[in-house]
């Protein structure tokens, strides 16, 4: 216990050494380079006219996309809860049927050896004989093991699917807006902020 | 597995999870959001020109670059409220929105206006400019082209760029009040334009002059009245070249533009128009007699557009008409004729050619009119009728001269000496043709004569050099 603060405490150390030894290395701000307004390559009023066009048109979609989008701490809650549930949230079924079934039998192989380990206990501890309370308590020790070691593999699988999960929300997010572009492109009727437009 | 190790890999575990949950692009953005509402705008934009260079997700990129124009006018407005203008200006062009350009064109037209104000024009328009350049959505822009109109008025004396800007400042903004005062600039400088328009006009430069005064047209800067009786004049003047050059198609045409355009000169361009009538009448006259009957009937008929049932043009499409049916009588006719030569009819061959030649004079019909008769009298009596020919033949040319001949020799000789053979018909070879033989004899001297004579030709032609030379 008291190694284990003596490392987090030189880790505190060495970050907090870090933090005031960086700013130092840093260069100094420049402000021509951080005011020059070519700098996002608008070269004159039209570029920047093209630009606020587009970037108006993506605006208008937001709102699209904040209906549908998957919201990652939900996601998260929802998978530490439940693991593959954010996946399944995010439309990753196969992902999330993968996770759900991998923990449920790691869980249940764990328990069934914790079951074991317990009814030897149990014997063990009924036990009066010397020669009966040394063979119980080995039979109850081994699979003891096995279920700690099942439980641990099921929080790696856990602790993964939490990983995933804000992987797997980010990526649909993702996806979904570009879906989102692609069907505004699509769309025979477009809404801009110039009006309404109709292709044929 | 022992309680310490066992702490060790929860803690470990959580900031595994605390790791991947911060470098979450929405994290990314909600740390710039943070630093946005505690005012720490540059760091926001540091960080948010991070996220949008690296950010997967399109939808967090839009809201960081929402966020960072926001960021930017911040800082706009507060290198404003330090009156630092060129970074004020910078941030509003790197903010790049609506709003930060209408900011960008009150910071212009202030810093346009103190420069007036300090004796700077020049600066002055430049900032005028500037807004124009970058900001030309901005509700300031009519004014801003008013005050450009005032600055090439009254400082560079420039009436073309004051024209330019206000033609721009009334398409866009027309019955603005800044367009409404800038008439009274524009108006200072608009005869001068009419007067070029006449000078255009004077040149036979219409086409230039027309668009000059339809582009004065397009503007409440001018007397409705006064450019339509100056657009009337010029198309007036370009119809009187139509009529120079006898087009009164195209005169007519522009005649009657001109008159729409000036209604009050209709009294006038009609008189002119009923000239053109004549002119019309005259004309296809000329092409009647030339023998361009359509165009004749056009331009006879042109006149009725003008007058209608103008009576001279009746007259002379009447006229037309008959010698339209005589030319074709006259066709009929010479083909009844050709018929009777060919079987030999030559009285009735010789009266349809006469008939012909009096509906329509071609000179064909006459030629064979008088072959015709040549032929009855060369059929009648051909030996006759070729001594008449040599009686005829260019006055009797070859009597006088075959007399002279005689006379001459019988200055060298007795008349007992010269002997005269007379005129000798021969009939020759090929149908119609004789010969015609005359031979004068004396002792030493010798002159035969002889022409071979087209009865139906009506033509000599000498048949040796002696002759030949007597014809001279």
């Amino acid at each position: 216990m008291t190694q284990f603060y003596k490392a987090y405490s030189s880790l505190i150390t060495i970050f907090m050494l870090l933090l005031f030894v960086l700013p130092l290395c840093a260069q100094s701000f420049d402000i021509q380079a951080f005011s020059d307004s070519t700098k996002y390559g608008w070269k004159d009023y039209n570029d920047r006219s093209a630009y606020r066009e587009q970037l108006s048109a993506r605006q208008s979609l937001l709102q699209i996309y904040e209906l549908e989008a998957q919201p990652v701490n939900a996601n998260i809650i929802k998978s530490a809860t439940i693991p593959g549930w954010g996946q399944f949230s995010s439309k990753a079924s196969t992902k999330g049927t993968l996770i759900l079934s991998t923990e449920l039998v790691l869980i249940g192989t764990s328990l069934y050896f914790w079951d074991r380990a317990m009814s030897n206990y149990r014997l063990y501890k009924k036990a009066t004989q010397a020669e009966e309370i040394e063979d119980y308590y080995k039979a109850a020790q081994s699979p003891f093991q096995y279920s700690q070691i099942m439980l641990g593999f099921a929080s790696i699988v856990w602790v993964y699917n939490i990983f995933d999960a804000i992987q797997t929300t980010q990526q649909y997010n993702t996806n979904l807006w570009r879906n989102i572009l692609e069907r505004s492109q699509n769309n025979a009727i477009q809404v801009s902020p110039e009006g309404v437009e109709v292709r044929f | 597995m022992s309680y310490k190790g066992k702490r060790i890999l929860y803690a470990l575990a959580v900031l595994l999870l605390l790791l991947l949950v911060g470098g979450c692009e929405i994290n990314r953005l909600k740390s710039a959001e943070e630093l946005y509402t505690g005012k720490r705008y540059a760091a926001a934009i540091v960080e948010l020109d991070d996220l949008i260079n690296s950010g997967n997700n399109g939808a967090i990129v839009t809201r960081a670059e929402l966020l960072r124009s926001e960021s930017y006018s911040a800082l706009g407005e507060a290198a404003v409220e330090k009156q630092n203008w060129v970074l004020a200006e910078r941030f509003y062009k790197l903010a790049n929105s609506e709003e930060a350009n209408l900011r960008l064109a009150e910071i212009y037209i202030g810093l346009g206006a103190a420069a007036f104000k300090s004796g700077d024009p020049a600066k002055g328009k430049a900032y005028l400019d500037a807004i124009i350049r970058e900001a030309p959505e901005s509700p300031l822009i009519p004014e801003t082209r008013y005050r450009r109109i005032s600055y090439f008025m009254e400082i560079s004396n420039d009436q073309e760029a004051a024209w330019r800007d206000y033609m721009k400042l009334y398409d866009d903004y027309p019955n603005n009040s800044f367009e409404i005062q800038a008439r009274t600039y524009v108006q200072k400088f608009i005869p001068g334009k009419i007067e070029y328009a006449k000078v255009l006009t004077n040149k036979e430069y219409y086409a230039d002059a027309l668009n000059l005064l339809f582009e004065l047209s397009k503007y409440p800067v001018v007397d409705v009245n006064k450019l339509n009786l100056q657009i009337s004049d010029v198309y007036e003047n370009h119809a009187e070249t139509y009529i120079e050059a006898q087009d009164y198609v195209e005169a007519d045409r522009l005649f009657r533009i001109a008159m729409q355009y000036y209604p009050e000169k209709k009294a006038q361009i009609y008189r002119r128009l009923e000239a053109i009538t004549s002119l019309y009448v005259s004309k296809g006259n000329s092409l009647l007699e030339a023998g361009d009957y359509a165009n004749a009937l056009v331009h006879y008929r042109k006149t009725f557009d003008i007058i209608p049932d103008y009576q001279p043009a009746l007259n002379a499409i009447n006229r037309l008409l008959v010698i339209q049916d005589n030319i074709r009588k006259a066709v009929e006719l010479a083909s009844d004729g050709d018929k009777y030569e060919a079987t030999g009819k030559n009285t009735d061959a010789v009266k349809a050619f006469n008939q012909a030649f009096a509906l329509d004079p071609k000179p064909e019909y006459k030629q064979k009119a008088i072959q015709m008769q040549n032929l009855i009298d060369a059929t009648k009596n051909p030996t006759a009728f070729a001594k008449k020919i040599i009686d005829e033949y260019r006055g009797g040319l070859l009597n006088t001269r075959i007399r002279n001949k005689k006379q001459e020799l019988l200055k060298l000789y007795k008349s007992s000496e010269i002997k005269d053979s007379g005129w000798k018909i021969l009939l020759s070879t090929g149908q119609y043709k004789y010969e015609a033989r005359y031979d004068l004899l004396t002792p030493s001297e010798t002159y035969l004569y002889l022409w071979q004579i087209n009865l139906r030709e009506k033509s000599i032609v000498p048949l040796n050099r002696l002759s030949e030379d007597l014809l001279k």
